[in-house]
């Protein structure tokens, strides 16, 4: 049937044709894509602070504070800091096995990808806001909600302690349930001052279903979403461990 | 193994294809007047989603991926038409199976077999095992239960529909009306799975 | 006098009375999702709040519009045993586009609906659309069909949304506008309640216009 092979070069044309108009878009757009994700990013981490002079509502803003005030850097669990320099980079890609990806540069560290290290080849990254003479330091955890992944980002003030701000975000969980944890303005702010360790150097922030016993380290939990709630707090349990031992070394510094 | 075990039942059940994420509805509402073309359609999507959903891991892993085939190179932009490509393949072939095997059931189909191409939930599918970066293995286990979970739920409403043909039911409510209606209760009590974790009875 | 007028309607022009129709069938009398039941899965999927049923409509009206112009110019010269994956090639290309503008330009939104941009490919009004009416009409017609049964889709889902998101969360678009007593209709944010919406609707719409009602 001679329209067999005009019917395969119709098809060849227009895949050829499309993959162009595509690659050209992909390539030309991408990176603007980039750049917004790296933006969320920061607006995230800048909104656990709790300091009225940042200004939110525009990219713009947020990427000067952001450039201005805030340096990143990563630890390992057992204290090791790496800052932002080639020689740190490497030595944190050198742990890159089993599928993780490397970075190009500091900023595209990710929990998600460390996750697929074996904990001891894992780094996490800390935010130090400076203002003035004052540190606010913000921590990446991440764990398990009800149906997937969930993450936040927790400001810490300079005792190293007191919560200062929180900002959670999550793959799947249910609309106006689980959801809440990065929907609800009045569930975040109650994390506020709250104290993560205890007098023990154990993690002791809790959040709780019945009703707040300890007021250094109980948070009110949001009713419907009692999995969700735990899966907060057993991410704070197994997070705020691997920054112990960099907590320790920068307190007596 | 047991991780793609609780994927399988998590997907059938607690992550149900039509009443969590409501993915297949068109096909869902219009072939459940009856209970057999609903089993012949279910069984047709379980065989469709259990195929594509590896094939398509394979392509978005080898061929799409940052750095797949060359360093750098990163074809993701392509992923949308390989994925749709594959799942018209596949239902072709299906279609030729099922012409031979039954042609009865091909005929009481009809237009829905080749409408299986463009089934939310089986583009969905893919789509779902892409961003939740499952392993080869867990995206069978996914293609499986979450076919699984589409014809649970088709059955289960084709069943009703045929029930309610003698119900009194307000002219304006009857056919479309009370098919959504009843899909969202169905919905509701499925909602009641949402916390059961498979891997706690491992 | 009468003559040319008559005449004169049935050449349409670019908006004569046929082509108001293919803008306005859409809306009512042959509304893609409550009367043809394409387009459900989206619908019940996004509709929970009206910024993401906006982005929805709009890249629908998009992907529908442009994909009925092309495969309308293209209809002459497709081979009929492929028709099906041509539609499917310039339907995927078209929402791969919107993918890639969205993340470029409206990142929250692109963020917000994640894989439900990609399934617009298998939303079944854009093929619907193509099947019943590209293919066997002109260009400009097939345009404003796209266009109307867009318009009508994102009629129905801004609707469900307004509903969804001023009970379930007391807000429109962002704002405030139910009054602080108000306490918070908590099945309206759960997906399952975009199905009794769209029940409610569609018993409205048939309630009003008895013609619609399902005679079967």
């Amino acid at each position: 049937m001679e329209g067999k092979s005009n019917i395969y070069l119709y098809v060849l044309k227009m895949t050829l044709v499309m993959a162009a108009i595509l690659a050209v878009l992909s390539n030309s757009l991408d990176p603007i894509t980039q750049q917004n994700r790296a933006d969320a990013k920061k607006k995230a981490i800048l909104s656990c602070i709790p300091d009225d002079g940042i200004d939110l509502s525009n990219t713009e803003s947020v990427k000067s504070v952001y450039d201005n005030s805030v340096t990143m850097f990563a630890v390992s669990a057992n204290g090791t800091v790496y800052n932002d320099s080639p020689e740190s980079l490497e030595a944190i890609n050198a742990f890159a096995i089993d599928g993780a990806k490397k970075y190009k540069t500091l900023a595209e560290l990710n929990l998600a990808n460390e996750e697929k290290k074996s904990e001891k080849n894992r780094v996490y990254p800390v935010y130090k806001y400076k203002k003035g003479e004052s540190y606010t330091y913000v921590v990446a955890i991440r764990g398990n909600g009800l149906w997937d992944k969930i993450w936040a980002y927790i400001a810490l003030e300079s005792d190293l302690n007191t919560i200062a701000g929180v900002f959670f975000d999550h793959k799947g969980e249910t609309p106006g349930l689980g959801a809440e944890i990065k929907d609800s303005e009045a569930f975040k702010t109650t994390f506020k001052g709250k104290k993560v360790f205890n007098s023990e150097s154990a993690v002791a922030v809790n959040v709780v279903k019945k009703g707040v016993k300890n007021e250094d380290y109980d948070v009110n939990g949001i009713a419907g979403a009692t999995v969700t709630c735990d899966g907060v707090t057993d991410m704070f349990k197994s997070g705020m461990a691997y920054y112990t031992a960099y907590f320790a070394k920068e307190k007596n510094s | 193994m047991g991780e793609s075990f609780n994927i399988f039942i998590k997907a059938a059940f607690i992550d149900n294809m039509i009443l969590a994420y409501f993915l297949g509805m068109c096909s869902y509402l219009a072939v459940s007047k009856t209970v057999k073309t609903a089993v012949g359609l279910g069984l047709a999507v379980i065989f469709v989603l259990g195929m594509t959903m590896p094939i398509n891991w394979a392509i978005n892993t080898y061929l799409l991926a940052d750095g797949a085939i060359i360093e750098g190179v990163n074809l993701t932009f392509l992923r949308l038409i390989l994925f749709i490509a594959v799942i018209a393949s596949m239902v072709q072939l299906v279609e030729m199976v099922i012409e031979k095997v039954s042609p009865a059931l091909y005929n009481s189909l009809g237009i829905f077999l080749p409408l299986i191409t463009v089934n939310c939930s089986i583009l969905g599918g893919s789509l779902f095992a892409v961003s939740r970066e499952y392993a080869f293995g867990e995206s069978i286990a996914f293609g499986l239960g979450s076919g699984l979970g589409w014809f649970l739920a088709i059955i289960a409403i084709a069943a009703i529909r045929e029930k309610l043909r003698t119900a009194d039911i307000p002219p304006a409510l009857r056919g479309l009306g009370i098919a959504f209606i009843l899909t969202g209760l169905m919905g509701m009590a499925f909602m009641s799975l949402a916390g059961l974790n498979p891997a706690d009875f491992n | 006098m009468a003559e040319t007028v008559v005449a004169k309607e049935k050449k349409g022009g670019l908006l004569g009375k046929e082509e108001m129709k293919l803008l306005k069938d859409p809306l009512h009398s042959n509304n893609p999702v409550t009367i043809q039941v394409l387009g459900i899965c989206s619908a019940l999927a996004v509709t929970g709040s009206v910024y993401k049923s906006l982005v929805m409509s709009i890249a629908l009206i998009f992907v529908c519009a442009l994909s009925s112009l092309i495969i309308s110019l293209l209809r002459n010269s497709i081979p009929n045993a492929i028709r099906m994956i041509v539609q499917l090639l310039v339907i995927a290309g078209l929402v791969q586009v919107v993918e890639i503008t969205l993340g470029a330009f409206a990142y929250s939104a692109y963020e917000q609906l994640s894989v439900f941009i990609g399934l617009i490919i298998t939303n079944c009004i854009v093929m619907g659309r193509l099947e019943a009416f590209a293919m066997g009409n002109k260009p400009w017609q097939a345009f404003l069909d796209g266009v109307g049964n867009g318009l009508g889709y994102g009629f129905i889902l801004v609707a469900m949304a307004i509903v969804r998101e001023m009970f379930g969360k007391g807000t429109f678009m962002g704002w405030q506008i139910m009054p602080d007593a108000y306490v918070l209709n908590n099945l309206m944010v759960l997906p399952a309640s975009s199905l009794f919406v769209i029940g409610v609707f569609i018993w409205i719409q048939r309630a009003a216009d008895p013609s619609l009602v399902d005679k079967s």
